[in-house]
């Protein structure tokens, strides 16, 4: 019969000697390893049919090195032994780890008797293979010892155990030789896996050789892998602090992993916010100029226009004119969109016509076409129609986009009933479900969690603004907005508004030609050009007016007119003044003058949130720079004639 | 000290007995200096790990004094009594010594 091949691993050298002399004179294999790591690097092309363990040794212990080795595929059935005095000193159920049999350490001719009596019945089939006895304990005659060392051991690993951050310890060589619970979670492996592995084999290849660098340049001085430049592993971004260790016996290394994830995942966030909050402020700084700039501008053309014939030609030019300072208004309007935090100006409306318009526009010129279905019983719905306009065609130009041979996008709107039980995660009620459904190419899975993210863009061009704003604008209306797709099918975005419970106010005929007012109006505003112009805008609609530069000269000049018996009957202010008094204080000293004064606020911050809540600040009327004749002579109509503002119950 | 006794009670031959103890005195030299390092800087885990990897050489070899004092090491130090722990270790030592002259003896004695 031909004898077993042997495998004895222990950091004894006395015992590997003896073990050897032993077996290969009884004419058995053997080979021996001075530490877990080293037999672990054997097995790997030697395939033993038993291996003797010592438990207690450094980097692997037995106990760990018999659990690795079971998972090993072609070692499942390897016969293990454990053999140690620490055995049998402290009672351990070595069945637990994985091992066969169990012989106590002690002199030579004892254990010896022992190790060849297992082989023996093995050879001969007769080993009880379910025995759980400690072979030779009862020949010892010394049983203390090392209980505290093992429970040492056990302890400290108790303690590693249950700390949060991740602690490996690596030999000289980089191979892990212990892995704590957090470590194995963080690699995302079993300690079977990860236990003899080579450190610098968990990271990315363009990571390794930064690791290696350092790891041969400790030279026994802790260093760190800080947050300033993170690893990856296992799709966590960590940091690491590596602690060299050593002593007389051996030279090892701690690495301490911290999982920094979250914490980067929030600074990046941060990041992103205050960028688009700076981005925000210099929009809204830009936009409010440029409005006041565009307010002078269409003032005068306004004027003109008012003063032209319509069959004139200089009115067909003043026409095309005032159509590109629309245009200016548009892109100003875009700036505050990304000057995000302004609540939206909101009014009750039919949904149909704001979409149809936003869809064709933005496929103007497009390959693609639009097929709608829009349902005859559309709720009203409460909408900023100018981000709302933006949003919708935001997602047109991305379906558009993504079907550069052209196809059909369509546009799905009804009326839904979200119940409570529904799993979208939207308040029960009444909402308009839009839907938006193109041919294109599909996102794939993996960024349809980060589309709506900040920046987030795959496309080359791509500021990756256009679905952020959408989740923006659709999230300050209080909606939801949530999207499918498959990659070469296409991509489905739904939106969902809740309806409006004001009444929808149908929008007068615009006149060009003035009505007649008449009347009193205190014009605030600091910009000589706005007075001017809109001076010029109100008296043509019949009004007298007053002017002043800032909220205090505008209180002096109201309480004056009180006093004098000429009131006011209507107050326009610019909501900010540089260095001065501005509508937004100033109400505050009017309200208390007179409390049913009929002051209107008027600015180019048209994000700003008094404006689009005025009435709570008590303003009864808002007018958002620039505006037409038409819309500055229906504002001050409709304060004049009455305090209730449109939809308000 | 018996060596042929000692390798008569182990069941193995003179020779070999004798090459297991050369190499048991010069990891004994190893972990003796180690462990008195440890107990001079009161590091009890590595106190235990010195004087277990002494006593488990001893108790193969069947050097039964050293086993013993280097249980006592042991014991003493997981109670935190240092001292008790070095006067221990002194024994060890002693005995080791020992050991060293008569194997330096016979192999004088061999070569001669």
């Amino acid at each position: 019969m031909e004898k077993k091949k042997i495998l004895a691993v222990d950091n004894n050298t006395i015992i590997l000697k003896f073990m050897t002399d032993l077996l290969v004179k009884k004419g058995y294999r053997v080979l021996t390893a001075k530490d877990g790591l080293l037999a672990l690097d054997i097995l790997k092309n030697y395939t033993p049919d038993v291996i003797f363990i010592d438990l207690i040794m450094p980097n692997i212990n037995g106990a760990k090195l018999c659990k690795i080795i079971r998972g090993m595929p072609n070692l499942k059935n390897v016969y293990i032994v454990i053999l140690s005095a620490a055995a049998m000193e402290s009672q351990e159920n070595f069945t637990e780890f994985g091992a066969n049999a169990c012989i106590a350490k002690s002199q030579f001719k004892i254990m010896g008797r022992h190790i060849l009596n297992v082989l023996d019945s093995l050879d001969q089939a007769t080993h009880d293979k379910s025995a759980k006895e400690i072979i030779g304990l009862k020949n010892i005659s010394s049983r203390e010892i090392t209980r505290e060392l093992l429970a040492d051991k056990e302890h400290f690993e108790a303690i590693l155990g249950n700390i949060s951050d991740g602690v490996l310890e690596i030999t000289s060589d980089a191979r892990i030789v212990y892995a704590n619970d957090s470590a194995l979670s963080l690699i995302g492996d079993s300690e079977e896996k990860v236990i003899a592995l080579n450190f610098v084999e968990l990271f990315y290849e363009n990571d390794r050789k930064r690791i290696k660098d350092l790891l041969e340049n400790l030279d026994g001085v802790p260093q760190i892998i800080s947050e300033d430049s993170p690893l990856t592993v296992n799709g966590k971004q960590i940091v690491l602090n590596f602690l060299p260790i050593k002593d007389k016996k051996q030279e090892t290394i701690l690495v301490i992993i911290r999982d920094v994830s979250e914490k980067k995942h929030r600074e990046l966030q941060l990041i992103q916010t205050e960028k688009i909050e700076s981005v925000g402020i210099l929009a809204g700084g830009i936009a409010h100029d440029f409005n006041n700039i565009l307010t002078g501008i269409l003032g005068n053309v306004s004027l003109a226009k008012v003063y032209a014939k319509p069959e004139d030609k200089v009115f067909e030019k003043l026409m095309t004119a005032e159509k590109g300072i629309f245009r200016a208004k548009e892109l100003t309007r875009q700036l505050l969109t990304f000057a995000r935090g302004g609540s939206p100006i909101k009014k009750p409306i039919l949904i149909s016509d704001l979409l149809k318009n936003s869809v064709t526009f933005a496929l103007t010129g497009s390959k693609a076409r639009c097929e709608f279905s829009i349902s005859d019983d559309l709720w009203p719905v409460e909408v900023d129609e100018e981000q709302l306009k933006q949003a919708i065609e935001n997602l047109i130009i991305n379906a558009d986009q993504a079907m550069s041979e052209g196809g059909i996008i369509h546009v799905l709107v009804e009326s839904i009933i979200q119940r409570v039980k529904d799993v979208l995660p939207l308040q029960e009620g009444k909402y308009i479900k839009i839907t938006i459904r193109d041919q294109g190419s599909g996102i794939p899975k993996e960024h349809l969690p980060k589309i709506f993210d900040l920046y987030f863009t795959t496309k080359q061009q791509g500021s990756g603004l256009g679905l952020a704003t959408v989740y923006s604008i659709i999230k300050n209306h209080n909606g939801y907005i949530t999207v499918e797709s498959e990659l070469g099918v296409g991509t489905t975005f739904y939106i969902y508004l809740p309806i409006s419970k004001r009444e929808i106010i149908a929008k007068k005929e615009r006149k060009e030609s003035p009505l007649a007012g008449k009347g009193r109006v205190l014009l605030m505003d600091d910009e000589e050009m706005i007075r001017e112009s809109v001076g010029e805008m109100i008296m043509s609609l019949g009004y007298k007016v007053e002017f002043a530069k800032d909220g205090a000269e505008a209180i002096e000049e109201y309480k004056k007119a009180r006093r004098s018996g000429q009131a006011f009957d209507v107050v326009i202010m610019d909501l900010t003044i540089p260095g001065g008094m501005g509508g937004k204080e100033a109400i505050k000293k009017f309200l208390e003058i007179d409390p049913e004064i009929k002051a209107i606020v008027s600015s180019g911050y048209s994000n700003d949130p008094i404006m689009a809540n005025f009435t709570r600040y008590g303003f009864k009327g808002v007018l958002t720079k620039p505006f037409q004749i038409s819309e500055l002579n229906d504002e001050i109509h409709r304060v004049l004639i009455s305090t209730k503002v449109p939809g308000e119950s | 000290m018996d060596f042929k006794e000692l390798a008569k009670n182990s069941d193995l031959e003179e020779e070999f007995f004798l090459e297991l103890v050369r190499t048991f005195l010069k990891l004994c030299a190893f972990d003796l200096d180690n462990l008195q390092s440890s107990i001079d800087m009161g590091n009890i885990q590595k106190i235990n790990e010195y004087a277990h990897s002494i006593k488990g050489a001893a108790i193969n070899l069947g050097f039964k004094n050293i086993s013993l004092a280097a249980v006592e090491i042991e014991k003493n130090a997981s109670e935190n009594r240092l001292d008790e722990a070095a006067s221990f270790a002194n024994i060890v030592k002693e005995r080791y010594e020992e050991i060293e002259r008569a194997f330096k003896t016979l192999r004088a004695s061999k070569a001669g």
